[in-house]
């Protein structure tokens, strides 16, 4: 084969590319390349420098130094625009539709071609014959908040491929899908690579790599640690070293540990939920110290209003003891003067609040106590020293103390959050969903910072949708479904299977 | 009172309602499209009267050349006052764009009575538009029907603007989220200007139609009917045009069949719509056709 062909072959060739950010090199010296035809994930955990990549072929910001070729040409891009007129089209993580607007007037928006007069019935014709050919089933003429997010994200594809885009970048388009969803697009972006496009597909989950894409670049804070290599033949263990740079176990060490007194005493309790109805019906359990209870279900079960009776902020009936003292119905505060600990599912409205430094943040739950607390007033010198103790403890990545909670990342969120609830030494700790969206490195430290506070003797109780996850840091594990609990097993002697058919109803065992 | 006067009462409650609806539209465009509240749309009111008045008597247009000339520097003067007072105030907070439209009213106001003068003005009603027209046992005056007419094939027009053109779209959308929508690759400084033009267009027409049927101008003549329009725009639920025209069209019926039926009230006309106003807002905050939507966050 001459070397021309090969050239040929790449429609997509980054040579090179630099891009800093105030403080941070985004991109240090990356190359990619995308084969035509071909789907390329495009790997790395939060802050990796993927978006910042994709944001550069996308024409969204122009790198410092480095080349970009398409087809074998170079080309420089000035705006968005400019890299859709070479056939590079981007769907972001947070869709552009107006929610108002049908899918045909949202695909024809900001396009020179209609002119003045919209002839919709033309223009939805049009959409359903691409529509036919993609196999991307959604209804031209439904406005956009009908639509499931998966058909939005669907529209989103549509009006990339309307623009005569070749190469489509998918900014990690499973983090908001449901899982026959997920299928659904995996299908989608075969029959679009079967039809001739190119995909870039950035992702940090790593069996959806493996399942759908040809080749692999990972990036690893800023630079390429491997380029382009075949996905075929790669164990999820070294695709998860190749991010994170190190080897991660996926087997946690759990020691075994004989629990102790019981810290949490929950009986007969019942919640409504936000509208009026039953949503946590008699539940009752206990947790002692040194023990992790989990608890599975699928979404919407009662997870959240039980979460919420347990930490004060939802009226209910029945009693929560901590350590013998009664804490249901009263304010949060009670339970954290009884050491209950929460790390909620919602990091950005409950778990922290956003516009605030990581020093406000860090010192939200013992801001009253001696030296952080002055009397009347606040001793802030002595506040971020406790907050750099924590940055640099956990491991929190981020310029100072004094930078926005909502300029971290996920993980380092997330981090935070426990940073700020574990450092008050809790005797009970309620986690809710506390490693979703989180990259493997990310997961890997939350999951053993939990495992620590357990061998600490702090009662835990866990509630998670990932039953990997619940298996592997459980002692045991209660199922819920429609606010009852329908089971509690031992970790050790639960399975999937048992585990999975009480989540949707079909089995109950009342130890 | 017989069915006769309630039907003639009627027409004339329709034809007021018809001039407040198409200057709440220029309210509720913008309102819908900026969150604001353009307090010197009145004043474009006002405008539209004096340049259609200044066509015919200082350049001895006809009267329809007369008009176009009046609606293009009405509407060429709301484009100004968007690109020169608005614009550059957008990405502050609300209420600086807010006291912006104050000052422009003000301003507006006052370069009137120095320009055209504190004195009333006669406006000439072109003659056909002067006749008395009988039909059956009802008499109105010609410009009854004209006023409603015109104001209809405006609404029509405008309604198919909003829905089936491309202008009109990109507006609905950047009604809902001005941020995604310029991201999609509209130019929104253009589609607001189209916006305004619009909004100006109606009121210049407004105030021509509105010096028809009253025809005396003055350069404050705009106030009220201002007042009137925008009550009339939250009445039928700001930023939404067809609420615009039902709550101009019913504030007109109420207004004229309130005076029509008690003759003595008739000095209370005004407290009279206001007191609607506060009374629908009491239950229906949103207005008539407008959205309960969660506060955006």
């Amino acid at each position: 084969m001459s070397s021309i062909g090969q050239e040929n072959n790449f429609s997509v060739e980054m040579e090179d590319i630099v891009l800093r950010f105030p403080g941070v090199l985004a991109n240090d010296h990356v190359n990619f390349t995308l084969k035509r035809g071909e789907i390329h994930a495009l790997l790395g955990e939060n802050g990796a420098g993927k978006s910042t990549l994709m944001n550069v072929l996308s024409g969204l910001y122009r790198p410092e130094s480095g080349t970009i070729k398409i087809n074998g040409k170079t080309i420089i891009f000035n705006s968005p625009k400019d890299a859709i007129a070479s056939g590079i089209g981007m769907v972001h993580q947070h869709f552009m539709l107006v929610p108002t607007l049908t899918v045909t007037e949202n695909i024809l928006l900001g396009l020179d071609e209609p002119k003045f007069i919209m002839n919709l019935p033309k223009y939805n014709s049009k959409i359903g014959e691409l529509q036919e050919k993609y196999g991307l089933k959604v209804d031209p003429t439904a406005k956009i908040w009908q639509l499931s997010v998966g058909e939005q994200q669907r529209v989103e594809i549509l009006k990339m491929l309307y623009r005569g885009v070749d190469i489509l970048i998918l900014d990690e388009p499973t983090a908001v899908l449901a899982p026959q969803e997920i299928e659904d697009l995996m299908e989608t972006m075969s029959a679009l690579v079967a039809q001739g496009k190119s995909i870039i597909f950035i992702s940090h989950k790593l069996n959806e790599v493996q399942q759908v894409a040809d080749r692999l670049t990972v990036l690893r804070k800023g630079k390429v640690t491997a380029e382009g290599i075949p996905v075929e033949g790669l164990t999820r263990t070294q695709l998860a070293e190749l991010m994170v740079g190190r080897e991660v176990i996926f087997r946690i060490e759990k020691h075994h540990k004989e629990p102790g007194e019981v810290v949490l005493k929950v009986s007969n309790l019942s919640a409504e939920n936000s509208r009026g109805l039953p949503a946590v019906k008699d539940v009752s359990f206990t947790i002692r110290e040194g023990e992790i209870l989990g608890i599975a279900g699928v979404a919407g079960n009662g997870q959240s209003e039980l979460v919420e009776a347990i930490t004060g902020l939802r009226p209910c009936t029945g009693s929560i003891c901590i350590n013998g003292q009664e804490v249901a119905n009263q304010s949060p505060r009670a339970g954290m003067k009884c050491g209950m600990a929460h790390i909620p599912e919602d990091r950005t409205g409950v778990g922290t609040a956003p516009n605030i430094s990581i020093t406000g943040n860090a010192i939200m739950k013992n801001y009253r106590q001696e030296p952080i607390s002055n009397g009347w007033r606040i001793n802030y010198p002595a506040a971020d020293e406790h907050a750099s103790g924590l940055k640099d403890l956990y491991d929190i990545q981020a310029p100072s103390v004094n930078t926005q909670a909502r300029k971290l990342s996920g993980g380092n969120l997330q981090k935070l959050i426990l940073a700020r609830e574990i450092s008050c030494d809790p005797k009970l700790i309620v986690a809710m969903q506390p490693t979703r969206g989180l990259d493997v490195g990310a997961i890997e430290s939350i999951q053993n910072l939990l495992l620590e506070q357990r061998s600490n003797g702090a009662a835990i109780l866990l509630l998670s949708e990932e039953l990997e996850e619940l298996f592997e840091l459980s002692d045991r594990i209660a199922v819920i479904y429609e606010g009852e609990l329908v089971g509690q097993l031992d970790a050790d002697q639960a399975d999937l299977n048992t585990v999975g058919m009480m989540m949707t109803g079909s089995l109950r065992s009342d130890e | 009172m017989t069915f006769d006067s309630f039907l003639q009462n009627l027409a004339n409650g329709i034809s007021l309602g018809s001039l407040y609806a198409l200057i709440a539209i220029g309210y509720t465009m913008v309102y819908g499209i900026l969150r604001l509240i353009n307090f010197a749309h009145g004043d474009l009111v006002m405008l539209g009267s004096y340049f259609a008045f200044y066509g015919v008597s200082m350049f001895f247009l006809p009267w329809w050349a007369a008009f176009i000339f009046a609606i293009a520097v009405t509407a060429g003067v709301g484009v100004v006052m968007e690109k020169v007072a608005y614009r550059p105030l957008r990405e502050f907070p609300r209420i600086n764009l807010f006291t912006a439209a104050v000052a422009v009213s003000f301003l507006l106001e006052n370069l009137a009575i120095v320009i055209f003068g504190g004195r009333p003005k006669a406006f000439s009603r072109p003659p056909f538009l002067d006749k008395m027209l009988n039909i059956g046992s009802i008499t109105f005056v010609s410009y009854t029907p004209i006023i409603i007419g015109v104001s209809l094939v405006l609404f029509v027009g405008l309604i198919l603007i909003i829905n089936h053109t491309k202008a009109g779209t990109a507006m609905r959308a950047l009604s809902k989220d001005i941020e995604t929508t310029g991201l999609m690759g509209v130019n929104t400084n253009k589609i607001i200007m189209f916006a305004f033009l619009l909004g100006s267009c109606l009121a210049a027409v407004g105030g021509i139609l509105w010096a028809i049927k009253f025809p005396q101008i003055n350069p404050l003549m705009g106030v009220m009917p201002g007042l009137k329009a925008f009550v009339a725009a939250v009445l039928g639920g700001i930023g939404n045009v067809g609420g615009a025209m039902i709550g101009g069209l019913l504030l007109g019926i109420v207004e004229i069949m309130l005076v029509a039926f008690f003759p003595s009230l008739s000095g209370y006309r005004d407290a009279f719509s206001f007191s609607i106003l506060i009374l629908l807002l009491l239950f229906r905050p949103t207005g008539i056709m407008g959205e309960v939507q969660p506060e955006k966050v």
